[in-house]
């Protein structure tokens, strides 16, 4: 299953059907909606899959790519940032910031599309806090999806505790 | 993450772009496609474009806006600069009771939070007669659908985002005074 979710990536079907999209707005667009991403996502979540697997087929597909060519996997590419976009891990703020920072024509429209996630992470991490509360310790939990943290406020009112942990 | 990658340093080129008040547009002057682009293309014209009148077969350089926009020497990819293209270019949105005409631009629209996003931007050709008599004339556009594919001629709602999923409408704009 790992193998197949991502190899279709690399299919000239899949290229057909997320074809010449000219923004890199609309081709994440398209990609959340994308049964192929979706795919990823929940091999993702039934650990089928793990960031490491993704790893290896970025650095597998990244072969191709020729100086002064287009790359041929960037649909590849582009799909896995949205993959990565509500992700929260090391590696995928690794992935995405990495592939923003670059300035390569070969590779125009992953690295824009790879941009437009992170700009709906951050929004994501200002927009979806969540509090969890926990009534054994009478501590809550804040608890955005794109920060690997958490931060923790004392519930009693009168002694306002705050400290940071990562999480494992 | 992606650090042999680094390695081929900065590779984009782009050219000098102003709107009419002077403020830079951002562009990329696109590589061109490979053969892999050039034989997805060939199937999305089957799937999609039965109807299309072929123009020019696939090359790399400009997209849908660097065609209207830059003179086909550059593509113009982030959907703010065409957002300030359109502000700052004296663009206007037909009202309801205006017909498009040759040259004015079909904006292919999809809802999103916020401001809308853009899909496509088309050149208005023509404005045929609509198939039946007294029936609506029918814009007929002209299309370089992204960065590496052909530039066609087709009809303005014969284009392929419903089929991949999208919501969106067509708003016709034009720089001619209300």
């Amino acid at each position: 299953m790992s193998a197949r979710v991502l190899q279709q990536l690399t299919s000239d079907d899949f290229a057909v059907s997320a074809g010449f999209l000219s923004t890199p707005g609309s081709l994440r667009r398209f990609f959340h909606q994308a049964k192929e991403v979706a795919a990823i996502k929940e091999a993702l979540r039934q650990e089928a899959i793990t960031d490491s697997t993704l790893r290896g087929f970025v650095s597998s597909v990244l072969r191709d790519l020729r100086c002064g060519e287009r790359f041929p996997h960037q649909l590849a590419i582009a799909a896995i940032a949205v993959v990565l976009e509500t992700r929260a891990t090391d590696f995928a703020d690794e992935f995405l910031h990495d592939l923003s920072r670059l300035g390569l024509a070969e590779m125009s429209m992953c690295i824009r599309v790879a941009r437009e996630c992170l700009k709906h992470r951050v929004n994501l991490a200002h927009n979806k806090t969540k509090v969890l509360r926990l009534p054994d310790d009478g501590f809550s939990r804040a608890w955005s999806p794109s920060e690997p943290q958490i931060s923790f406020k004392c519930n009693a009112g009168q002694t306002s505790v705050s400290r940071v942990c990562e999480v494992v | 993450m992606f650090e042999e990658v680094k390695l081929l340093g900065p590779t984009e080129r782009s050219i000098v772009v102003q709107t009419r008040r002077g403020t830079d547009v951002k562009n990329l002057v696109e590589l061109d496609p490979g053969p892999r682009e050039r034989r997805v293309y060939e199937r999305y014209l089957q799937n999609y474009g039965r109807n299309w009148v072929p123009r020019k077969p696939p090359m790399g350089v400009y997209n849908c806006a660097g065609h209207v926009w830059a003179s086909r020497r550059t593509a113009i990819l982030e959907e703010e600069e065409w957002r300030l293209i359109l502000r700052e270019d004296g663009y206007r949105r037909l009202r309801e009771d205006e017909e498009p005409v040759p040259d004015d631009l079909a904006v292919y629209v999809y809802p999103s939070r916020g401001e809308a996003g853009f899909l496509h931007v088309a050149r208005v050709l023509e404005v045929r007669a609509g198939l039946a008599p007294g029936s609506q004339k029918i814009p007929w556009v002209v299309s370089k659908w992204d960065s590496v594919s052909g530039e066609v001629l087709h009809h303005v709602h014969d284009v392929p985002y419903g089929r991949q999923g999208f919501e969106f409408r067509v708003e016709y704009w034009t720089d001619r005074p209300a």
